[in-house]
């Protein structure tokens, strides 16, 4: 079914909204919810979690993209999840080898630079994907949006997972410089 | 910030990119004619995923699904690619450009390509942004002047419909640019296909497999000519010898070249009787002659033969040698007349004094009469 569509049963509060979603974007949820807990019994209840979610956020809301709307959703729930339950570790997903990662594009300094606004941080972050190639894009976007393994990201570029690592590396590295030509101190 | 922060703020982008990697598979390829093309398009027939979709029953209870393996939905996977742009004058400079129209990549392919591109930071910008920058450093650099006014644009994408708006694009920029500065740019402008070939001789040459696919269209359709003949020409040259021979196939011209013989002059020359050597010789010393000329009228001026008469003589020697004696006569006494003896046998373009320019003409009617 057409996202307009399945937007429009949302609006009617029509159930059939979220069966439509859960069979276009089910899948593709509970991957995200996976990748984030590693846990299958906490992603179902994630994914449920979101699709209440956005059952009760549209209306009012409106989004454009549905998948886009979805997907964010699915994973907020899923970092929540992950923090409420290991207030003392970081869980079993990718997600705390995805924060070491992410850690080399912090500038180190200290917490009075760093006070940065959110949406400068998000512009940054719109303006350096907007300048990566589709693949490049693509692997950044798999692996800290949608927290896959590089292992699986590799697979589906049909590139080494050497060879991943090292585009991750490099584009890590181009993040920082892209914050810091942006004057934004992480 | 943490890390956590960061991870946080990745998971706003905008819309598009999350849909990217929802609904795409993205791959980087580039068109081909050979083997590896054929790969490709295997690999994007395949590109077809069957997304398992569970069944839930709502009836006022919280969501209940199976496991994901059910069969669903078929998604056609689009294909995202990024496409290469070759702009060629004598810099090659290649750019590629992703599916938002946004540079990804620019070389310089030959050390003029260097010069013009030092100092540009291209990446991350516009598709339009970019090429107005390049042309505008290729004349910066004096690589485009009124008389050197061409300049060739190659695209390769995934997609004719994709090569055709990224030339549209190109054309429509350097089209601006030329409003702004008069130089009446001639366009020359092609799609084309990525051969492992072109390739191979590109790199050899240090030019762009656009320059290399533009020649091979040209001497595939002339066997006078020679690849190895008109590859180390530049643009310019190349395009002067397509106003005498004509465009091949496949390459489109808006605007003229300059510094060639004006279209009533050449009708009376016999130009086809020439091998491609000789018109090859004949194009760069008429365009010499322009050149000179520049010395005692602007560039501009020159290009539009404005402020002189041009005319050209032919005449064949006793050992069948061609002559062409080349003038401008100055509609103004203030220049002069200034003209020149083009004899392909023995080089170049002899310049001529003004005072011989008078006694050149009166030669070679002379001989001209004889002959007949």
């Amino acid at each position: 079914m057409d996202d307009r569509r399945i937007v429009e049963l949302f609006l009617e509060r029509s159930e059939e909204a979220i069966l439509q979603t859960d069979i276009k974007y089910g899948r593709y949820c509970h991957r995200v919810a996976f990748n984030v807990l590693g846990n299958t019994e906490d992603s179902e209840e994630c994914v449920n979690d979101a699709y209440m979610r956005v059952w009760n956020s549209i209306p009012p809301n409106e989004p454009d993209s549905l998948s886009a709307y979805v997907g964010k959703v699915t994973r907020n729930i899923a970092l929540d999840k992950l923090r409420q339950k290991n207030s003392d570790k970081r869980g079993n997903g990718e997600v705390p080898v995805l924060l070491d990662e992410l850690a080399e594009c912090l500038s180190g300094a200290d917490e009075y630079e760093r006070r940065m606004d959110s949406e400068e941080i998000v512009n940054a972050l719109n303006s350096f994907l907007e300048g990566l190639s589709t693949t490049e894009r693509g692997v950044f976007m798999r692996r800290y949006w949608m927290a896959e393994p590089i292992a699986d990201v590799a697979e589906r570029y049909d590139i080494s997972v050497s060879k991943t690592t090292t585009m991750l590396f490099r584009l890590r590295g181009r993040l920082k410089k892209h914050f810091m030509k942006e004057g934004i101190s992480l | 910030m943490k890390s956590e922060d960061l991870l946080r703020h990745i998971g706003s982008v905008k819309d598009e990119y999350i849909e990217e990697i929802m609904t795409e598979s993205v791959r980087t390829a580039r068109r081909r004619t050979d083997s590896r093309r054929m790969i490709t398009s295997i690999a994007a027939s395949l590109a077809v995923v069957i997304l398992g979709a569970s069944v839930i029953a709502m009836h006022g209870a919280p969501v209940e699904r199976d496991d994901l393996s059910l069969t669903g939905n078929v998604h056609n996977m689009a294909m995202a690619e990024n496409s290469i742009v070759m702009l060629d004058v004598n810099p090659s400079v290649l750019v590629e450009v992703n599916d938002r129209n946004v540079v990804v990549k620019v070389e310089g392919l030959n050390d003029d390509a260097q010069t013009v591109l030092d100092g540009l930071e291209l990446a991350g910008k516009e598709y339009e942004t970019a090429v107005s920058e390049i042309v505008t450093s290729m004349q910066k650099n004096g690589y485009i002047t009124e008389l050197k006014n061409s300049i060739l644009v190659s695209a390769e994408a995934a997609t004719d419909e994709m090569a055709r708006q990224l030339i549209d694009i190109s054309v429509d920029v350097i089209t601006q640019i030329d409003e702004t500065v008069d130089y009446g740019f001639s366009i020359l402008s092609q799609m084309i296909d990525h051969t492992d070939s072109a390739a191979a001789l590109a790199e050899k040459y240090s030019v762009s497999e656009g320059r290399v696919d533009m020649i091979n269209k040209f001497v595939g359709e002339h066997e006078d000519y020679s690849f190895e003949m008109l590859i180390d020409n530049n643009i310019q040259l190349l395009n002067q010898l397509f106003e005498y021979v004509g465009l091949p196939q496949g390459i489109e011209r808006i605007g003229s070249a300059a510094g060639v013989v004006p279209a009533e002059c050449e009708e009376k020359l016999a130009l086809n009787e020439l091998s491609g050597q000789e018109l090859l010789s004949f194009a760069s010393a008429i365009s010499d002659f322009y050149d000179k000329l520049s010395d005692y009228y602007s560039a501009g001026d020159v290009a539009k033969r404005i402020g002189y008469e041009f005319s050209i003589v032919e005449q064949t020697t006793e050992d069948g040698q061609k002559l062409w004696a080349v003038l401008a006569e100055s509609l103004t006494k203030s220049i002069g007349n200034h003209g020149a003896i083009i004899n392909i046998g023995k080089g170049t373009a002899d310049w001529l004094s003004q005072d011989d320019t008078g006694k050149m003409i009166e030669d070679l009617v002379g001989a001209i009469i004889k002959a007949a």
